[in-house]
């Protein structure tokens, strides 16, 4: 009987109790600023960029993706807003990742980049051989044509004894700078195409971000609606 | 990948082509010395006239001259004649004449007569014209 208007006191006075408690407001300033997590005093985990709390000391764990996770405490005053300002440091784990990927990157590039430009002026040089076997070409059909109406025997001589054979020389001269250019850029052709296909298979780096892990423990997750329990749990799948 | 496999096919067909001129076949302009068809001049006839009252007699040479030797080019004639060492060149033959007449200004009947005659076109004679004819002198 005692008990009983003791426990209606209590029920009675403790909402007045809270809504009595001093709040204040913190402003949160984090870089990377869009996409940073935090965890609550160690309960709930949240996101968003202001937070209002009762006033004294309390335990943040900031996390953003490729980001460390950062644990401080932060002393909240009653009836004022503070901006609290963090930058959250690369991950080691992103910081390799970034370095394997530029290596995969700039690897991939130079494998399909110099064949190609090799391809490209194979194909340059290719065009210029032709155009000079052409000019070649067309020096010997006006010789033919010369010789046809020459009626100087003088004149023929010169055009058999010496040009002919010169012009005939450069047409073989020709020929062959322009098989050796067609044979490299066949050769130029043929291995951009396999490392094309070949560098298509390399295995692109993954960012193994144990730091998520980390920050994902298990955890409180309040919403509007109540709140629910957030657990991470990892699967290597490597080999 | 394709493209670049057709364009080298079309280069490597269009060079494999066999382009050379075979100097050894060249041979079908008349003014060439390797011409093997027919000449530019030829024998017609060949005459003798006594010279004066005497026993001396001349022998003419009647050469017919292509049309086509005459239309393109100056041209000369020498005349050798072997049996009684001499040459004669001609040099100015009218434009457009058909034939001229060689002379070899002495000759005795019954002796036969050996004579080269070449053409000269340009700087040279035209060694595949040349013509090697033999008369005997006779009235």
């Amino acid at each position: 009987m005692t008990i009983r208007p003791l426990h209606f006191l209590v029920t009675l006075v403790m909402p007045l109790v809270a809504a009595a408690q001093n709040t204040g407001t913190l402003r949160l300033l984090v870089d990377p600023g869009h996409n940073f997590e935090f965890v609550l005093d160690k309960q709930y985990r949240m996101q968003q960029r202001e937070v209002k709390l009762g006033e004294g000391l309390h335990h943040f764990a900031f996390w953003a993706p490729e980001r460390m996770i950062v644990d401080t405490n932060v002393f909240v005053i009653a009836d004022r807003t503070t901006d609290f300002v963090l930058k959250l440091p690369y991950s080691p784990e992103y910081m390799q990742y970034r370095q394997e990927l530029a290596k995969y990157e700039t690897k991939r590039r130079v494998a399909r980049t110099i064949p190609t430009v090799a391809t490209v002026a194979g194909l340059f040089w290719t065009g210029v051989n032709v155009v000079k076997y052409q000019k070649v070409r067309q020096d010997l059909e006006k010789d033919q044509e010369n010789y046809d109406i020459n009626v100087d025997p003088g004149s023929i001589r010169t055009l058999k004894d010496q040009t002919i054979p010169q012009h005939n020389e450069d047409l073989r001269s020709a020929r062959t700078g322009l098989y050796t250019s067609i044979s490299f850029t066949a050769v130029a052709a043929g291995v951009t195409y396999f490392l094309y296909r070949r560098s298509a298979r390399w295995e692109r780096p993954t960012l193994n971000d144990k730091q998520k892990v980390l920050f994902e423990g298990l955890t409180w997750v309040p919403t509007r609606n109540g709140g629910f329990f957030h657990a991470g749990i990892t699967i290597p799948l490597a080999r | 990948m394709r493209w670049i496999t057709a364009i080298l096919l079309v280069v490597v067909l269009h060079g494999c082509k066999k382009l050379e001129v075979d100097i050894g076949s060249l041979n079908t302009n008349p003014f060439d010395n390797d011409h093997t068809g027919a000449q530019f001049i030829r024998v017609d006839s060949v005459k003798c006239f006594p010279l004066g009252q005497g026993a001396l007699h001349q022998q003419r040479l009647y050469i017919g001259l292509d049309p086509q030797l005459t239309a393109e080019n100056d041209f000369e004639l020498r005349l050798i004649e072997l049996t009684v060492p001499d040459t004669t060149v001609y040099s100015n033959i009218a434009d457009g004449a058909t034939s001229v007449v060689l002379l070899n200004q002495q000759v005795t009947l019954g002796t036969e007569y050996c004579y080269l005659i070449d053409l000269k076109v340009g700087g040279g004679y035209l060694r595949n014209h040349r013509l090697n004819h033999c008369a005997v002198a006779e009235l």
